[in-house]
């Protein structure tokens, strides 16, 4: 973004409250620089202010139900409110290909940044062929391994897991793909990705 | 009875010389607009529409730009196509849940015959075709033969198609260029009044005119009014009402396939995970767009105005920068509003 003023679009997952549908979005928020307020409350955030490189304006929040039609849907009347959004946070992949899909028919997808969470194989292919811009990747294998080793740790010996340093979660890790690596910024490629991602 | 009742009775009768004089007796103002409503199912969704758009344009004036009714035509032409195969059903009283999972299970079926078999977009539209017709056949042969009731067997289906979905996809999109062009062609784009128009707009006003032309010219189209009002009276005059409905679930399957050719145009390739509410919403349509959930009456065109109702709906709340939430609560509103006010009109006599 360098500096420019950043007009987002939210595109969340449904009107559930539900911990993937916050923790995404306000750790979206959260890395911009934005204060969001009650971290656990969406819709919190001043509409308008900084960012950590310059202006910011929240200029729809919007749900897309982690789908391509309803990503797709969410994004059009994202559009149709605000034409000069250039940057799109996205619940998920497939609600990200439908609002890429909808940037595309207004001729715009060239002009936003995309980003959004999950980093499948499916994922990292759309990020090598341009539709996203960059995506954080999640380990559910190592969530899941861990989780189970955790389990097996305490019926044997009655230890109990203990949290990640600062946290009160275990950080499975998560890594920022992207292809157009910005400094500063710890992310790694879209080749490097799609050697450790998930699904196929 | 007493003499009084008599003597009024009586004079009520010789009111009415003919049938013509009874049907336009005066009811009252109350009664004869009762009347009104049940003559012109499709009169109730206009006006809501109407009021709809007004309110919404005179709060935002982007409402009211042409490209904007485009982009509302475009989100509601999924459920709004689907919404047509759902408004034959529910004209002979059933209900069909299955709808959303076998559009997706069709557009499965297309991919699959382009990516395994390496069929061309014509071949693999008539095999889309072809799965939305035997689709809709098991449901009717379910409802007809076995004599389930449509809940129950499209509850079923439901859960059938989709997880045959996503058995067969493994829950992967396919993107649309990796598919032959005709399968996403519905959402490439004319110009009309300097505005974008996807083509899958024309694609469902066609199919509303010609379903439309079917139920009101054809005897076929009386049959599903006849059915849906009175099985038993229907087979007294002679119909066959176990046909009539097996082919109205057959018809229902193939009108299914093009919203799937619609839905492919719209996200651009074909995913097992997408329009999670569509079952619901095209019930929704209908019934916004006054036909009734107890068969025999409404038209296919107030299901056109239920559809653009919640299309307005969302996409002007939104607009207004209204939280999504008041968008779902006013959904529901409009849908027990609608059909408090069918149970009303169902009780004038016509």
């Amino acid at each position: 973004m360098k500096g420019e003023k950043a007009v987002i679009a939210m595109i969340n997952y449904t009107i559930d409250v539900n911990d993937a549908n916050i923790n995404r979005n306000q750790g979206f928020l959260d890395g911009m620089g934005i204060d969001t307020l009650d971290a656990g409350k969406l819709y919190d955030e001043p509409l308008t202010g900084r960012y950590s490189a310059g202006d910011y304006e929240i200029a729809c929040s919007e749900i897309g139900h982690g789908t391509p039609d309803g990503g797709r849907t969410a994004m059009e009347n994202c559009l149709s409110k605000n034409p000069d959004i250039n940057l799109v946070y996205a619940i998920n992949e497939p609600s990200a290909s439908g609002a890429y899909e909808a940037l595309r028919a207004a001729g715009k997808e060239k002009d936003v940044v995309l980003v959004t969470v999950d980093g499948s194989c499916e994922g990292v292919r759309l990020i090598k062929e341009g539709v996203i811009g960059a995506d954080s990747q999640q380990y559910p294998y190592r969530m899941a391994s861990l989780g189970v080793e955790a389990i097996k740790k305490l019926i044997e010996t009655g230890e109990k897991p203990q949290t990640s340093e600062g946290r009160d979660f275990f950080n499975t890790g998560v890594e920022l793909i992207t292809d157009k690596p910005v400094d500063g910024v710890k992310s790694i490629t879209s080749d490097d990705a799609a050697k450790i991602c998930w699904g196929n | 009875m007493n003499s009084t009742d008599a003597t009024a009775k009586a004079a009520t009768a010789q009111t009415y010389r003919t049938a013509k004089d009874f049907a336009h007796r005066d009811l009252g103002a109350l009664g004869n607009l009762r009347r009104f409503l049940y003559q012109n199912p499709a009169i109730s969704p206009a006006i809501v529409l109407l009021l709809a758009g007004l309110v919404f344009g005179l709060t935002n004036e982007r409402f009211f730009r042409l490209s904007n009714f485009s982009l509302i035509f475009q989100q509601v032409s999924i459920v709004g196509t689907l919404a047509i195969a759902q408004t034959l059903i529910i004209l002979t009283a059933g209900i069909d849940l299955s709808i959303g999972a076998v559009m997706i299970f069709s557009t499965v079926a297309m991919a699959k015959a382009h990516l395994i078999l390496g069929w061309s977009g014509p071949a693999c539209l008539a095999v889309g075709l072809l799965t939305g017709i035997v689709a809709g056949g098991l449901n009717g042969l379910l409802i007809t033969k076995i004599k389930l009731p449509p809940f129950i067997v499209t509850l079923g289906t439901l859960s059938i198609f989709y997880a045959l979905s996503i058995l067969t996809t493994d829950g992967l999109t396919t993107r649309g260029t990796a598919l032959p062009p005709a399968l996403t062609w519905t959402g490439s784009y004319f110009r009309l009044f300097d505005v974008n128009m996807s083509y899958g707009i024309p694609l469902m006003l066609g199919l509303y005119a010609l379903v439309a032309y079917m139920l009101k010219n054809t005897a076929f189209g009386y049959h599903i009014y006849a059915v849906g009002n009175d099985v038993e009276a229907s087979r007294l005059v002679g119909l066959r009402p176990e046909r009539v409905l097996l082919a109205v679930y057959m018809m229902a399957g193939a009108i299914t396939v093009f919203a799937a050719w619609i839905f492919m145009g719209r996200i651009n390739g074909v995913s097992p995970n997408g329009a999670v509410d569509a079952n619901l919403d095209s019930i929704t349509a209908v019934v916004i767009g006054g036909t009734s959930l107890f068969g025999g009456r409404g038209l296919v065109w107030g299901t056109l105005l239920g559809a653009l109702i919640v299309g307005v709906f969302r996409n002007g709340l939104s607009l207004a920068g209204l939280d999504v939430l008041y968008q779902t609560l006013a959904v529901g509103i409009l849908i027990i509003v609608a059909v408090a006010l069918d149970q009303w009109i169902r009780k004038a006599s016509a």
